[in-house]
């Protein structure tokens, strides 16, 4: 469906991408996870067409922008970050107008209206919708012209819990028919979980690692994490050898456990030379941002 | 007219009506301008019409008219809602540029009225005071006279009328653009299949629309209020009308072409848009410039707009003596048009 080969793109100095190889089946949906500036969407909008490689290759159905820019643009559907749609003009007609540059009828902006669950809004104004509902439009929007390719940048970020459930659900729904494939980014570690067959792990322009949540996870042997809170101040030197971050720099943290007996032996041993005093300490289920600082020493999320 | 096309339009349209603002500053504010300063320098509302009858006083009817009329002073005569003034020639010219008075009594024993023909309110002022006469007589002379300048109110029309296009046009498709461009709304836009010809034409088509409807107004509000008259051709104040909204459009859309920041725009609107509105001629006449500037000022796209509405209004100026302007401002619009769309980041 997408095939994505030896892909770089530089900003002056800056390796946005810098050699991405990714090949996207058809109805799967792949999150692009990572950090504020890894790439994702670079990548995306390379994938979009909006912004050229400088080096690689990028087909949709074995179509390169270059000789297909208008076909193309009827399989895809997109939604950008915080696109903001005309204030004056209501629901329904910005459906309607967006709707008329694939040639489609009123039909399917009811079907799409029904979809975002949107309807009873259809005559309110744009700027009288709330966060969840615009990124709901812009959903809609997305989805107007039956694409079979959906990339969503971000479509999450900056809504509360409930709004982004039901973007998930709209997906959701999607993801059961088969017909499109996705191309997600987000740096929501739940979103890429919940929605998506495979997890890329993007940071510095480069894939880092790919697969599902469960791959991932297993393959890095990473099953637990150490969650602790010392009582005061302590020296972070003590812990260098370990893979971890500070929550808050010598008092409180979290260590993701390789070997999981070994390590907390050795974090107890610490403890008892050091005299430390431990306030409170849990062990949980390792997550993505495990996998990430375990990777690169850093949290996926800032 | 394609789908597209049409969704794109109204789409426009509903953005411009549904802003309070915009129905303000393009329909209520030309009329009110037009209104204030056509009041404040244009003829007086007064109940009496003022005649001057210049001196020496000698025809036997005015004489028998003044006798039966109410005396204010010595010169000044007041009946049946007129107002007869006796002055020397030439206070009374004076009186005519101050637009004081449109009408005037000759001397001498035949009833002579000297007027602009082209001044209808002079010829209704004729014709009413003529019925006050008690002899039933209605036999005159007309001496017509060309009052220089006109009246204030038919200069600023035109000049109303040439601003309000470019304003309308320069702000409305130039921070529409701009403001979609900020919003990535643009850039949103071009990722479908839309053609990107036929958003830059339906944002000026629509904007177009609206400069009709306000400019309609505009002329019907002074047909009503100041008996403002259309001299030339429809078809001339068309031609003229149109290629003003070429050349404004096309101006508007290189300056908007690339950013996407709505200050820099507001200041390369502004940068443009308020020295034309100060030395083009839109409030009082640009041929008061040294002639160095003049013979600049004249080339500006408003000068050439507001000059050409100016002698088409007011003295109904024929096709064959404006292709210049016409050509000018058509050429420059679809010259800048042209290198706009060349220029344009969509996002």
């Amino acid at each position: 469906m997408v095939e994505i080969k030896g892909v770089k793109k530089y900003f002056k100095n800056i390796k946005a991408v810098d050699g991405v190889d990714l090949n996207i089946a058809k109805g799967e949906f792949v999150a692009l996870l990572g950090p504020n500036g890894a790439g994702k969407t670079t990548l995306v909008e390379m994938v979009e067409g909006i912004q050229i490689p400088d080096e690689g290759q990028i087909s949709i159905t074995r179509k390169t922008w270059k000789e297909n820019r208008t076909e193309l643009h009827k399989m895809i559907g997109i939604s950008l970050q915080e696109t903001r749609f005309m204030d004056k003009i209501n629901v329904r007609e910005t459906l309607c107008l967006f709707a008329s540059f694939y040639g489609k009828s009123q039909t399917r902006v009811d079907e799409i209206l029904h979809l975002i669950n949107l309807t009873e809004k259809a005559r309110e104004r744009v700027n009288a919708l709330s966060g969840g509902q615009r990124q709901r439009l812009a959903l809609g929007i997305a989805l107007i012209n039956n694409p079979i390719l959906l990339l969503l940048d971000e479509p999450t970020t900056g809504l509360d819990p409930n709004a982004r459930r039901e973007i998930w659900s709209i997906l959701n729904k999607l993801k059961q028919e088969k017909t499109a494939s996705l191309i997600l980014t987000t740096h929501y570690m739940e979103e890429a979980e919940n929605l998506c067959d495979r997890i890329v792990i993007m940071d510095q322009g480069k894939i880092l690692m790919q697969g599902s949540l469960n791959e991932l996870l297993v393959s890095n042997n990473l099953k637990n994490t150490l969650y602790f809170n010392f009582v005061e101040k302590t020296d972070s030197q003590y812990f260098s050898d370990f893979k971890m971050v500070w929550k808050e720099e010598a008092i409180s943290g979290k260590i993701i456990l390789n070997e999981m007996n070994e390590d907390i032996r050795r974090f107890m041993k610490i403890i008892e030379s050091k005299n430390l005093n431990i306030k409170d300490m849990e062990i949980k289920s390792a997550n993505l941002d495990d996998l990430f600082i375990l990777l690169t020493g850093r949290h996926l999320t800032t | 007219m394609k789908q597209q096309f049409r969704q794109l339009f109204f789409t426009h349209i509903k953005e411009i009506i549904r802003e309070p603002a915009v129905i303000f500053w393009g329909m209520a504010f030309p009329l009110l301008t037009a209104w204030g300063l056509g009041m404040a320098f244009g003829e007086k509302s007064e109940v009496e019409k003022n005649i001057i009858v210049l001196k020496p006083l000698q025809n036997s009817q005015i004489i028998q008219w003044i006798e039966k009329s109410d005396k204010v002073n010595d010169s000044v005569y007041v009946s049946d809602g007129f107002s007869l003034t006796i002055m020397d020639e030439s206070n009374a010219i004076i009186q005519l540029k101050r637009g004081e008075a449109s009408l005037m009594i000759a001397p001498g024993n035949e009833l002579t009225f000297i007027y602009d023909p082209a001044n209808s309110e002079a010829e209704t002022a004729k014709l009413q005071f003529m019925e006050t006469l008690s002899n039933g007589q209605n036999k005159y002379i007309t001496q017509k006279i060309t009052v220089p300048g006109n009246r204030y109110i038919d200069f600023l029309l035109p000049g109303l009328m040439g601003m309000n296009i470019m304003m309308s046009t320069m702000w409305g498709i130039s921070y529409g653009m701009i403001e979609k461009r900020k919003l990535k709304l643009l850039r949103r836009m071009i990722a479908t299949p839309m053609n990107r010809s036929y958003f830059l034409w339906s944002l000026i088509l629509a904007r177009f629309l609206i400069n009709v409807a306000e400019m309609l107004l505009l002329f019907i509000f002074a047909t009503l209020l100041f008996d403002f008259k259309l001299q030339g051709s429809v078809l001339n104040i068309a031609l003229v009308f149109i290629s003003s909204n070429i050349s404004f459009a096309g101006l508007a859309v290189i300056l908007s072409s690339r950013t996407s920041n709505t200050e820099v725009g507001n200041g390369l609107i502004n940068a443009i848009v308020t020295p034309m509105t100060v030395v083009s001629g839109v409030f009082f006449s640009y041929h008061n410039f040294p002639e160095f500037a003049e013979s600049i000022i004249k080339w500006l796209p408003l000068t050439m707009s507001i000059d050409a509405l100016r002698s088409v209004f007011n003295e109904g100026i024929a096709l064959s003596e404006l292709w210049l302007p016409l050509t000018l401002l058509n050429l420059s619009g679809i010259l800048f048009f042209i290198v706009g769309l060349k220029i344009f980041k969509w996002y």
